[in-house]
Parts: C-alpha cells; structure tokens; sequence
C-alpha cells in the first residue's frame, strides 16, 4: 500500500491543504505549531478510523479556526488498483467513501470500512470503543507518535503494537524462513522424527508402524477372501450333496420300483389281454345302437330348437314389418308434403330469378342507351365542327383562285426588272444635257416645238435644235450611240415590266408584292385548316347513321321491357348518370347471382325430397312382400313344429329323453375307454421284447446307482472336510479381524497424515 | 402335557467379533451353560418333554467338541427332547445332522434326543408333534405346507397337537435385525399360521426371533435362553425358555423362566463438552454398575471433546474395555483444542512457528464446512498432535 496524495479540510489549523507524496520519500517541514503532526495524525484516523466514530480521537481533529466538521480525503495504492477514500468526521454521522479507479464502483458506510480493512490487511476499521486501545497501534509496523520517541515498543509487549502483522512483514521480507524460537524447533524436530518414523522420502518406510498396518490390512482382506472362498466351496458342496442324494432318492424309490412293478404286470398282462378284447368287443357292440338312438334324437332335437328359435324371429319380424306399414301412409304423405313444399319454394325462387334477369336486362339496355345517347351527342358535336371546317376551306379557296397567280420568283423578275429600269433612267439623267433659251431674236425650236425664252430642257436623247430657220443643230447628249442603246434599254425594260405587271394584273411591282402576300397568308389560313375534308367526314357520319339506328332499336327493346322497368321504378326511382345505372346494375347482377344459387340449393332440395319419397315408396312395396313371404314362413315353421312334436312328443319330452341316451352313452362310451386302456396298458404285443427293454433300464439305474453312490460319498467327505474348519466361524473372524486392521491403519493413517500437515 | 419350549440356542456361535481369545471363550462357554440351566428348569419344573424349535447350532458344521458337550447336556435332561434343524443349522445332507461324529456319540450321551428330519407326525404317549424341518440351505418355501394337506381326522383326539417350526411368520418378520450389523442374513421361508387349521392344533412351538413373541393363542417364540447380540428394541426380552401346559382343545399355559445370564445393552451418547464426560460416566455405572466380565455394550458416540476431556474419555473407554466382555464402538468422539488450549498454542510470543502453524490449523479448520469430513478430520488431528508435541516437555 502506497499513499499518492491526501487533501485536509478544516482539520486544526488546516483549512485546506493539498498533498501529493513523491514515489520515493516525502519529508514535512516546518516549525512548530506549524500542523506537521496534524497532518499525520489526520492520515493516521482517515486509515484506521472509522468515520462515524465518536470522541476524543475525532475531536482532536476539529479545528477552532475553521467552519465545518474535519474532511480527509486520501488517494493510494493498494492490491494493484489506485483508491480514493474520504472520511468526514462529524461524530456518529460521519460519511466514508471508498472507490476504485479500475472499476469506478464507488462504496459508503461499513461496506466501505470492511473493504478499507482488507486493502490495509488488518482485521477491521477501528471504532470508538477501541479507539483508546487499538487504534495507537495500527500504523506502520513501528509507529513512533509525537513525544513517546523514547518508548521501548519492543520492551513494552505486544499488545503495544502490531505484533502479528509485523511478524509476518519481517518474514515475508526476510524469505520463507520462519522467525523461530527453540521451542519451536524441538517441535519441528519431533513432528520430523514422527514423519520419518513412518516414512522416507520415496515414501511408507519399511517396517514402520503405518508399513505394517497396510500389510496387517492387506492380510486381513485376503484372509477374509480366503474364508468367503472356504465358505462358498462348502456351500456348493453341500448343495451338490443334497441334489445327489435327492437323486438317488429318487431312483430307488420311484424309478426302479416303478420298472420293476411294469414288468411284473408284463407278465400278467398277456392272459388278461384276451379277456379285456373280447370284453371290449362286447362294450362296442352294446354302444353302437345306443350312440345311434342318441345321435337321431339329438338332431330332432336341435330340429325343434331351431324351428322355436326361426318361428320365434319371424314374428319379430312380423310385428316389426307390420308397424312399420300403419306408419308408412302418413310417412308417405309427409314426404309428398314436403316435396310439394320444395317445388312451391323452387317455383317462387325461379320467378324471382326471371324478374331479376328481366331487370338485368332493362338495365343492360338502359346503361347501353345512355351510353349510346352520349357517344351520339358527342359524334353530333364533332360533324359540326368539321362542316363549319369545310365551309370555311372553301371560301378561302375561292379567294384564292380570285387573286391573279403570282409566285414568289415572279415578283423578284418584277423587282430586278423595276430596278433595271430605275438605273437606265438614272444612266440617261446622268448624260441628259440642260438646254436653257436665255434670249432670242429668232424663233428657236427644239425639234420642232418652240422654245420660249426662259425655258429650260433637259435633253436625254437628240434631238434638233433650229435657231430661226437658219440654223439646225443637233444635239446629242453623251455621245449619241450610248444615249440610243439606253433609250432602247429603257424602252425594252419598260415594256417587259409592263407586260409582266399586266399580266399579274397588278398595278406596279408594289401591288404586286401586295398581292403575293395576300395569296401567301391565304395560303397559309388553308393549310391551317387541316380537316374538314370529305374523307373524314363520310365515316363520321355513317356512324351517326349507325348510332341512331341502335338509339331507336334499343328504345324498341326498351318498350318491350317497360312492365319490368315500371316495377323497378315503383321501387327505386331509377337514376340517371351511367355510373349509377351500372352501380345498380351490379348491385342487381349480385343479387341475381345469390338467387340463381339459392335456386340451384332449391333443385336439389326437390330432387332429394323426390328421391326420398321413391325411395320410401320402394321400401313400402318391398316390405309389404317381404310381410307376405314372413307370413308364409311362419304358417310353414309352426306346421312342422306341430308335425314334430306331434310324432316325438314336446320338447320337455324330447329333452328328458335325450339326457337319458346321453347318460346312457356316457357310461358306455366310459367302459369302453376304460376297457381300452386297461387293454393298451397291459397287452403289447411284442411282450417279449418289452421285457428285454426292461430289464436293460433296470440294469442301467442300477450302474446309475451306484455312479451316485461314489459320488454322494465324495461329496459327503467334501463337506465333512471344510465342515470341520468352521466355515462359517471363520468369515466372521475374518470379518472382525478386516475390520480391525481397517480401523487401525485408519487412525494411524489419520494420524500420519496429521504429521505430514504439521511438517 | 407339561413342556419345556426353547430355540436358537446357537451353540457353536464364534463371537468373532470379540477380539480377545478369552472373553470369546467366556461367551461360548456361557452358552453351554445355558443349556445346563435348562438341564436345571426341567429338572424343578417336572417337565415331560423338551422342544427345541431349530437353531440349537450356530452354524451347519459346529465344531465335534461342541457337538459332544451339547450331546452330554442333553442327555443329562433325561426326558425325550425334539430337535428340529433351523435355518443356521440345516437339516441338508453333509451338515451336522449327518456328521459321523453326532451319529456316533448320540446314541450313548443322549439317547433321549430325537431329530425330526422328516415332515411326518410324531406319535407321542401325551402328544402329537407335527415337525416341521428345515431341510436346505436356501430354502424359500413354507415348511408347513405339508400340515395344509394333513388328514387331521387320522390324528388321536385324545392328546394335544404340537406344531414344530423354525422361520419367520407372515405379518412378523422374524429375523427382521434391521441395523443389526452382526445378523447373519438367512434364508427368507415364511411361515404362514393362517393357513393352518387353529381348531386342529394346540400350540405352535416357533424358533427363529431371538426375542420373547406371542404371535396368537397359540403360537409362541420363546426367545435366545442366553442372549446373543445386541438389539435395538428397548423391551425385547430375551434369556428365557417358556414352561408350556397343554390339553387338547385348550388355550395352551404359557409362562417364560429365566436362563439367561450375560447382559447385551446399547448406548447412545453425543458429546457436546467436556461437561458431559460426569454425565457419561454415571450412565455407564447404571448399566453395568459392579458387574465384570458379564456385559456387553454397544455405544454409539458423537460430538467432540477438549483434548483433556478427550483424554478422560479415553481412559474411561479403556477402563471399560477390561471390565465388559465387548465394548463396541459406532462413531467417533472427535477431540478438538477448545478455546483455552488453542490460546495455549497460538498465544505462544515465545514461539512463533509453532503460533502461527496452530493458527493456519485453526483458520483451515473453522473453513471446513463439514466437521465430519476427513479433511476436516485431519486438521483436528494435526491440532491436537501439535497440542502433544507442544505441551509434553
């Protein structure tokens, strides 16, 4: 046990004081007054002290400048595991607590205490009550307390310190070898000697007293083995001799004189043989008429016991047919009854099956109808809106055909001709030359229209210029050649533009474009309108055809079905949406498919009923024959019983008479077995060889005779023999002496073993 | 008629048991002696006739010299004596009955002695005697299941019917010695009174139970004439022979006469402390008070005692074993160190080995859970041994 660390509240002059001990030595210092003893004496009372203890060893700990009752609290090592065990004092209410670092497991109260003494190995926490003696001592194994540093401990006994424990420190620390006193070795020296007495160390010495006991007890079971053995050999003996001896017995009393007695009737026996044929001959004789009297009235006998026993159970059977013809009127009419019942019950179950398939079928046709109603509705629908469709395809078309036909590279010629046109004019402006009169004398023509003054002209082609008459000019603006081929390119453009224009009938190239936007979104409206042709519509309207034609055959079937609808609808008013008919509709198919199995359970009701009454109707008939036959057989069995008795008397009679011929038999039938026998004893016919046979047995038992003889003599001597050693006497001495010899080499043992502990 | 009725005398009987050579003497003797006390009652009483119903021997094949003395009591009796075998001694050919030695000498020591080895009436001048021997070693059937078949009319009316039997009755189990270690186991025939006729029969003479029995009206065990084992039942009479009257067609008269000699007692004691050692010893003087060589006793012991106390105990066994004929023992007294002796080892300063090895005995043994087991056994011995050791300077 190592102390780690401790922590003192309020203990004397310790308010709070933290201590951690180094592994090796930990000194204290300090002057005096200073709590170097407190601090011991506190560890002294944490360790050995119990917490709830009371008086002045505790209130030596309480402190006068410090609040609060004295904690110590202690961390150490012990028995491999790290503790920490507090304490406060506080009189008989003081609190311990133990705990393990290993396990955690935390202790309080005297489990604490108890668990405390073993980890410090001594016998327990000391209380108040000891306090004064015990606790002084616990401590180390030398405890030396503040001022009693000159005291002898040693000097002062035991009892002032921890002898025990100190002892045991020494010798642990010291070896094995136990701290001895001379006393103790002479008993060490004589237990030795005591061991050795009996045994080496291989084991039980020779000769020695246990050695000799175990030989003594050895001896004592072979001996009593050897008695058992004696006394068994004198048993077996002993009963052989009795099964000889009842053997011979035997053979001299029974055996030989019954051979002996057969063969004297052998020869006795061939004379009485001729008398004991001819008597038997005569018993055969007497017996034969009586055996057959008494077998014949025997058969007649048994005759007229069965005709009593048949004409008995006809009428049995006569009453039993005939009750049960008076009941079989009312029986049959209960079944017909019933069978009636069952047809009734089936008919009415069969009209409601038919009133439920009837509406069944009302309500087929309705759902059909509703839904056929609908599909029509919604054909009606979709035609309309694919005429409206083809109304409209066919304006559009006409519109289209109004406008002139113009395509789209049509109008880019029109464009590249307009644009064509436009740089020729631009071409001849550009060589056109500006003729202004500023101011004439003379009549001035331009090619040959007059030229005021102040007028200007541009000149684009040539052209003549007549001053007066005199002077003739001719202009020609750019040269004349160029200026002529833009003329004739003006011209020819021209004329081309206006010829495709007309014939797109279109004012100019703008209307033109106009125009083919026209036809473009014309164009485009059409082929929007993606149906609406013919080809869908024929197929769409021969199913309208069809539908109506249903609509109307399925009103047809409806009229037909209307008595079945008004009773449904004084029942239940009958809806209108699809989904409710068809609810309804299986709500009826269920209960019709209830009925049609109520129906079929009602079928075979009436064929079971129909059965059972043919059934019965059979059994009537055979039993009113079978009552005939009865009646005939009884009239037929009383006959010959009346002819019977008439011809051999009643059956009293006929009994008496036959006891009497048994008897009769009996005694003859006796005489004869006996004579019989008496015959197959005496007589063999072979007597002569019998006789041999005899006398060779005889002979035989007589050697077997003698054999026993010698045999019974041997035995006797056996048994006289052993007979004379006591047997009996000599297991129970064996016995005694067994159990002698086990008791005293138990108790040596016992004690040798002893010895062998104490060494 | 006026009879003397005996049976299991035993003779022969060895008492292995006993160890000492003399005192085993003594008690063969006293059986022997027995024998001569009856010899006495016949004598006083006027008696016509002896019965001996089975077991006169111990054993099949007695000794010839115990033969020869049983044959010269008997003849000293005078008047006729009827023995039948037993189961001890039977009647099977090559056993006593047979022995050359017995047929030799009886004629001249005891003429009156008549063995019944058959299962036939006996005609008598004042009695029938009905024998029935038992003639096998193992033997279960009923030797009186002859008398079932018996023409009682063929029987002189005249005199009284004496039935003759060794065994054990239905209802009573005659050798039943449960707990009696010593019984020799028998064979187990059983005799069966109720199938016998009681109007044709006057008195059944049994043998067998060692004890005086009355088992109906008419039918009695006399018991051992000298006792010779110890029994368990505190009123079991023994030591006697029945004195018996009889008329045809009366309730017999019976009355037991004492021939008995050697006392067999029994005796159970637990010792729980040296304070019951007084107490003992007063019991002991009770039973055999004054008297030497005449008792047996059979002591059943328990409990412990001190070493002292055990050391007293032990001389008063050994005192008593030179003043009784036997002294057995059952059980065991166990000695154990009480408090102050253990003190004296383990207390011992001076000495520690021998304190601290008292100790270790001490602590071993009070681990023991059970006081009777041989280890806990062992321990007390080594205590005590070490007590021996440590004590005796």
């Amino acid at each position: 046990m190592r102390l780690l660390s401790c922590q003192l509240q309020n203990v004397r002059l310790h308010g709070d004081l933290d201590l951690s001990f180094s592994p090796r030595l930990t000194l204290i210092g300090g002057p005096n007054e200073s709590g170097k003893s407190t601090l011991v004496e506190a560890l002294h009372r944490a360790l050995f002290l119990k917490a709830t203890a009371t008086g002045a060893p505790v209130e030596a700990l309480q402190s006068r400048l410090h609040l609060g009752q004295p904690v110590v609290q202690l961390a150490f090592e012990a028995k491999g595991d790290s503790w920490t065990l507090r304490k406060r004092f506080s009189g008989s209410s003081g609190q311990v607590s133990l705990q393990a670092e290993s396990s955690g497991r935390q202790l309080t109260g005297p489990v604490a205490e108890e668990l405390l003494a073993e980890l410090l190995g001594v016998g327990e926490i000391v209380g108040s009550r000891q306090a004064g003696t015990v606790l002084p001592s616990r401590w180390a194994h030398l405890w030396v307390r503040q001022g009693a540093s000159g005291d002898d401990l040693l000097a002062a006994g035991k009892g002032s310190y921890d002898f025990d424990r100190l002892r045991l420190q020494l010798e642990r620390s010291g070896g094995a070898a136990v701290q001895q006193s001379a006393h103790d070795q002479r008993v060490e020296q004589r237990i030795a000697e005591a061991v050795a007495e009996n045994f080496t160390s291989r084991g039980i010495r020779r000769h020695s007293p246990l050695y000799q006991r175990e030989a003594a007890l050895r001896a004592a079971e072979s001996q009593l083995a050897d008695a058992l053995a004696c006394l068994a050999d004198y048993e077996s003996a002993s009963e052989e001799l009795a099964a000889i001896s009842e053997q011979l017995k035997q053979l001299q009393q029974r055996e030989l004189p019954a051979l002996q007695q057969r063969q004297q009737r052998l020869l006795a026996g061939a004379e009485a043989a001729a008398r004991l044929d001819a008597a038997i001959q005569l018993a055969q004789q007497t017996l034969e008429p009586i055996r057959l009297r008494h077998d014949a009235a025997q058969q007649r006998f048994q005759q007229c016991q069965a005709l009593s026993a048949e004409i008995q159970q006809r009428r049995q059977r006569l009453a039993q047919l005939q009750t049960s013809a008076a009941g079989a009127q009312n029986r049959e009419a209960e079944l017909e009854a019933a069978l009636q019942q069952r047809r009734h019950n089936l008919e009415a179950l069969t009209r409601q099956r038919h009133a439920l398939e009837q509406r069944q079928q009302l309500l087929q046709r309705l759902v059909e109808r509703t839904s056929t109603a609908d599909s029509l509705q919604r054909l009606g629908r979709e035609l309309e809106s694919l005429r409206q469709a083809a109304s409209q395809r066919q304006a559009l078309t006409q519109q289209l055909a109004a406008l002139p036909t113009l395509s789209k590279p049509e109008l880019q010629q029109l464009r590249q001709l307009e644009q064509q046109l436009r740089d020729a004019r631009t071409r001849q402006q550009a060589i056109a030359a500006g003729v202004t009169l500023l101011r004439a004398d003379q009549p001035v023509q331009l090619d040959g229209q007059p030229l005021q003054v102040g007028d200007a002209r541009r000149l684009s082609s040539v052209v003549q210029l007549q001053v007066g008459d005199g002077v003739l000019l001719e202009l020609a603006p750019g040269g004349s050649q160029a200026l002529e081929d833009l003329e004739r390119t003006l011209h020819s453009t021209g004329e081309q533009l206006g010829a495709r224009l007309a014939a797109c009938g279109a004012a100019s190239v703008e209307a033109a474009a106009e125009l083919l936007e026209q036809r473009t979104a014309l164009e485009q409206q059409l082929a929007a309108l993606s149906s609406g042709t013919a080809a869908e519509l024929a197929p769409l309207e021969r199913q309208q055809d069809g539908l109506l034609q249903r609509l109307s055959d399925l009103d047809a079937e409806l009229q037909e079905l209307a008595a079945a609808r008004q009773a449904l609808e004084q029942e239940q008013p009958l809806p209108q949406p699809l989904a409710d008919l068809q609810a309804l509709q299986q709500q009826i198919a269920r209960t019709g498919k209830h009925t049609g199995t109520a129906v079929q359970a009602a079928e075979r009701d009436l064929e079971a009923a129909r059965s059972a009454l043919q059934q019965f109707q059979q059994q009537r008939l055979s039993e009113a024959s079978q009552l005939e036959v009865v009646r005939a057989e009884l009239a037929d069995r009383g006959q010959r019983l009346a002819q019977l008795v008439q011809e051999h008397g009643d059956r009293e009679g006929q009994a008496a008479q036959l006891a009497a011929l048994a008897q009769q038999r009996q005694q003859a039938e006796a005489q004869l077995t006996g004579l019989q026998a008496e015959r197959a004893a005496a007589a063999s016919q072979d007597a002569e060889r019998e006789q041999q046979r005899l006398q060779e047995q005889i002979e035989a038992l007589n050697r077997r005779q003698e054999e026993l003889l010698d045999q019974r003599g041997a035995a006797k001597q056996r048994c006289d023999s052993i007979s004379s050693l006591d047997p009996y006497a000599a297991v129970e001495q064996a016995r005694l002496q067994l159990e002698l010899a086990q008791a005293d080499h138990r108790q040596l043992q016992r004690l040798t073993e002893a010895h062998q502990l104490l060494q | 008629m006026r009879l003397i009725h005996t049976a299991d005398w035993q003779i022969g009987k060895p008492y292995g048991t006993v160890a000492d050579e003399q005192k085993r003497f003594r008690l063969q003797q006293e059986r022997l002696a027995a024998i001569g006390r009856i010899r006495d009652v016949v004598r006083s009483q006027a008696v016509q006739l002896v019965l001996v119903a089975g077991d006169l021997f111990d054993s099949p094949t007695p000794a010839t010299t115990a033969v020869l003395e049983v044959l010269e009591l008997i003849g000293a009796m005078e008047v006729p004596v009827l023995v039948i075998p037993g189961n001890h001694d039977h009647g099977a050919p090559g056993t006593v009955w047979h022995r050359d030695d017995f047929q030799r000498h009886q004629g001249h020591l005891a003429p009156n002695l008549r063995l019944l080895l058959e299962r036939q009436p006996l005609l008598l001048d004042g009695a029938v005697v009905l024998p029935c021997p038992l003639l096998r070693n193992q033997d279960s059937s009923d030797p009186t299941q002859w008398l079932r078949d018996l023409d009682w009319r063929s029987l002189p009316a005249d005199r009284p019917r004496i039935v003759l039997a060794h065994g054990g009755v239905h209802g009573f189990g005659g050798r039943d010695y449960a707990g009696d270690e010593e019984a020799q186991a028998g064979a187990n025939n059983r005799i069966d009174l109720a199938a016998l006729p009681p109007d044709q029969i006057d008195y059944i003479a049994l043998g067998d139970w060692h004890n005086l029995k009355q088992v109906s009206d008419q039918a009695w065990y006399p018991g051992t004439p000298e006792p010779d084992r110890f029994d368990q039942g505190d009123d079991n009479q023994r030591g006697q022979v029945l004195l018996v009257e009889l008329q045809r067609g009366a309730v017999p008269e019976v009355s037991p006469l004492p021939t008995g000699r050697i006392r067999w007692h029994n005796l159970r004691f637990r010792f729980s402390g040296d304070g019951d050692l007084d107490r003992f010893a007063r019991q002991l003087e009770q039973l055999t008070g004054g008297r030497v060589a005449r008792d047996l006793l059979r002591l059943e012991v328990g409990g412990s005692l001190s070493l002292a106390g055990h050391r007293r105990y032990q001389q008063l066994l050994d005192d008593l074993q030179n003043r009784l004929l036997r002294l057995r023992i059952k059980g065991e007294c166990q000695q154990a160190p009480e408090a102050a002796e253990l003190e004296q080892l383990t207390a011992r300063a001076a000495d520690p080995l021998i304190a601290q090895v008292a100790q270790q005995l001490h602590h071993r043994l009070s681990r023991q859970s059970d006081p009777e087991s041989d280890e806990a056994g062992r321990l007390r011995t080594a205590l005590c041994e070490l007590f021996h050791f440590a004590t005796d300077r």
